[in-house]
């Protein structure tokens, strides 16, 4: 837990300003003023001198107390010379090198440099690419704006509530999410930010679709919509209904085809006794939500299935509304995808697992086990 | 709503002046129950509520917004229950009301809270079954808290409406906090007793005046109303159902951590205050009862109470960022719908 000394020397360590440490302080009287700064020191004082701190604080007093003192004097003079408004030097220089270019995002305890353009735009958030203090890659969900910030909240709970207990095999595909937290950005306006583990190379299936734009080989497209069942099949085992099976939300290495699992911010549980609706939806990929979805029924897995046929539409070129495949697509195949987009949820398979055996059966007999490295010019 | 400034000393002294003319505290519910009277009192009627923009707001709703006087607004609502053994809350709440503010105020560091006080009865059998303030930034909500019509009586249903209260955070309620600073409000319900799995159409239509076309469970209700609002249910442990597993179960797969057993209803106010503090600053339970200044049993039965919520996924990490990650945002093609 953080300790006030932890705040305030954060609040050195990083202030822009003097009014980030000692507050605001306007008046014209400039004797006023500086028994302001004097009184707010005093306060403060109170919470970081080494005296007054635990005995494992007391190192971090000595050097923050320290700091501190040599600000208040600056501040001081500040005042006297009426530049208490003007940008101080940040303290900070020390510790992680940041490029120009980049950002820094700390809280108390942990700190991440990360790219300040944006790496991909989210449907709610920005994507930045990222290192850990340890330099452990990370990719950082930054809240579009204040207003997004549930969507970044909710997204943090559903990964506290899925069922990962001895689920290893299918939790390596999801990131780990590393932390969340809550960016002041002054005038009482908070950003909320998640950080998660980033792996290189994965690409989404809408990057893929951009590069194929008249629709996959079905031999490509059949193994990538083998991980996207996986995806929903994934989402059932632990508890939840994803909600989004969008083809942003599904990344496939090229070379390894293994899956990496995202977008987890739309969903909803899916335990006994729960019956919450999906309350929000993509603009973009609106085509995608089953009619149960804008009639408010409790989503279920069946629901993930109909997004999933969809994502199969769209890969193969198909017509996305209408359900029509392309004519290359062999007939068995596509009365598969079929049976997932029925609008009638009671007429959709039961169980994605099910879709998945079937689907195997059928491409092996079409083409065989042959492995197919999947061409992604740079 | 939402002028004027709370001031402890006007509400001791108001106080002090029914007393000495022999007036209780809720004489509105004395004169109910001498027939004196026979509605929710005007100024809590759900229906009473307006629409300020229709093209913004599908619903009639209450209002939370900044003024000169107070600029940076963060909404409080407070539900309880008002029958059976939980009737003594709100005169709970009317005595600890001015500690609550302080600690708001001066210790949580919320400048301009907007509080606003309601109630919940049972939809299915009571006269009254939901009654609402305004958001107030001053002692109006004293006043309004007192107008509030306590069915007493009764209890031992098991059940209570507080969907109807998720039905009001969910589509009633508009406020500058989350509009203009994506800030969420506090909202609280308290009571005894497990929830009503939906809200009916009938319901809406006799409550809230409004045409619905299709019952809403309290789960959906919730997930919208979460948007803007962090909500807390506060279970008194000390009422008809301490010990009955079901009920607590079930308030706790729709709350999680945020299901909170108070052992001591009468510490409402110092809990209240403690979840405020905690979920504003991230500080643990130990660090939030010392600050409210509480010591001894007091300070066990809250810091008991808050536990759970330490160390939870609510309580999210404060930090601060240097370059223009966060700032240099482009216009967004992307974005989501409302369903």
């Amino acid at each position: 837990m953080t300790t006030a000394l932890e705040v305030i020397s954060e609040k050195i360590t990083t202030a822009k300003r003097f009014a980030d440490v000692f507050g605001e302080i306007r008046s014209d009287d400039v004797a006023q003023n500086l028994r302001k700064l004097r009184k707010q020191y005093v306060y403060m004082v109170k919470f970081i001198h080494p005296d007054h701190v635990s005995k494992e604080e007391k190192m971090l007093a000595n050097r923050v107390f320290a700091n501190f003192v040599g600000l208040y004097e600056q501040a001081k003079d500040a005042l006297e010379n009426d530049s208490y408004e003007i940008p101080i030097l940040p303290s900070n220089a020390q510790g992680m090198s940041a490029a120009a270019q980049d950002s820094v995002i700390a809280s108390s305890s942990r700190k991440y440099v990360v790219k300040s353009t944006a790496w991909a735009e989210g449907d709610f958030s920005d994507i930045h690419l990222g290192k850990t203090e340890d330099g452990i890659p990370v990719f950082v969900k930054i809240a579009a704006d204040p207003t997004m910030n549930q969507y970044l909240e909710h997204e943090v709970l559903m990964y506290m509530s899925m069922d990962t207990s001895s689920k290893k095999n299918v939790v390596q595909y999801i990131p780990k999410l590393v932390d969340s937290m809550f960016v002041d950005l002054g005038g009482n306006r908070q950003i909320r930010v998640n950080v998660f583990t980033y792996q290189e190379d994965y690409v989404s299936l809408t990057k893929i679709r951009e590069i194929y734009p008249n629709g996959l080989d079905p031999r490509d497209a059949a193994w990538i919509w083998r991980r996207v069942l996986g995806q929903t099949i994934t989402a059932k085992m632990l508890g939840v209904v994803h909600g989004a099976m969008v083809p942003d939300h599904t990344l496939v290495h090229p070379i390894t085809h293994d899956p990496l699992y995202i977008g987890w911010a739309h969903t909803v549980l899916s335990f006994k006794d729960t019956h919450a609706h999906l309350t929000t939806c993509i603009d973009r990929w609106k085509n995608w939500y089953p009619k149960e979805v804008f009639d408010h029924k409790v989503p279920t897995h069946k629901t993930d299935l109909y997004m999933a046929g969809k994502t199969m539409l769209y890969l193969l070129g198909g017509d996305v509304v209408h359900n029509h495949f392309p004519k290359t697509v062999p007939q068995q195949m596509q009365r598969i995808v079929q049976r997932c987009v029925e609008v009638n949820s009671s007429k959709r398979p039961e169980s994605g697992y099910e879709v998945l055996q079937q689907f195997t059966d059928v491409i092996y007999k079409l083409w065989g086990k042959t492995y197919r490295p999947l061409v992604m010019p740079r | 709503m939402g002028g004027g400034k709370w001031d402890t000393g006007i509400y001791g002294s108001a106080r002090a002046s029914r007393r000495s003319s022999g007036i209780d505290d809720f004489d509105y519910t004395v004169k109910v129950r001498s027939g004196k009277a026979s509605k929710v009192n005007e100024v809590l009627d759900a229906k009473k509520m307006v629409n300020p923009d229709s093209s913004r707001y599908p619903f009639p709703l209450r209002e939370s917004r900044d003024s000169e006087e107070h600029p940076l607004s963060v909404p409080v609502a407070i539900f309880f229950d008002v029958t059976g053994s939980m009737g003594q809350i709100p005169r709970v709440l009317q005595e600890k009301l001015p500690k609550l503010m302080d600690v708001i105020i001066d210790k949580a560091g919320l400048s301009d809270p907007q509080v606003l006080v309601g109630a919940v009865g049972d939809a299915t059998c009571d006269r009254y079954p939901f009654q609402v303030g305004q958001f107030e930034s001053d002692n109006s909500f004293d006043e309004q808290l007192r107008q509030i019509i306590l069915e007493g009586g009764g209890g031992g249903q098991t059940f209570e409406s507080y969907a109807l209260a998720y039905h009001f955070a969910a589509h009633h309620t508009a406020t500058d906090a989350y509009e203009k600073r994506g800030k969420k409000g506090y909202f609280f319900t308290m009571g005894d007793e497990a929830p009503w799995p939906k809200v009916t159409v009938e319901e809406m239509s006799e409550v809230f005046g409004i045409s619905a076309k299709e019952d809403e469970t309290i789960e959906s209700l919730l997930a919208i109303a979460q948007e803007k609002w962090n909500i807390f249910h506060l279970f008194a442990v000390d009422g008809s159902f301490p010990d009955d597993k079901r009920i607590h179960n079930r308030w706790r797969t729709l709350f999680g951590e945020r299901f909170i057993m108070i052992k001591d209803s009468s510490l409402v106010c110092e809990v209240i205050a403690g979840i405020i503090h905690m979920m504003e600053n991230a500080y643990d339970a130990d660090r939030v009862v010392r600050d409210i200044g509480l010591s001894g049993k007091t300070a066990t039965v809250v810091k008991n109470a808050l536990v759970p919520l330490s160390n939870s996924t609510s309580l999210v990490v404060r930090a601060v960022a240097e370059g223009v990650a966060l700032t240099n945002n482009r216009a967004r093609k992307r974005g989501v719908s409302r369903i």
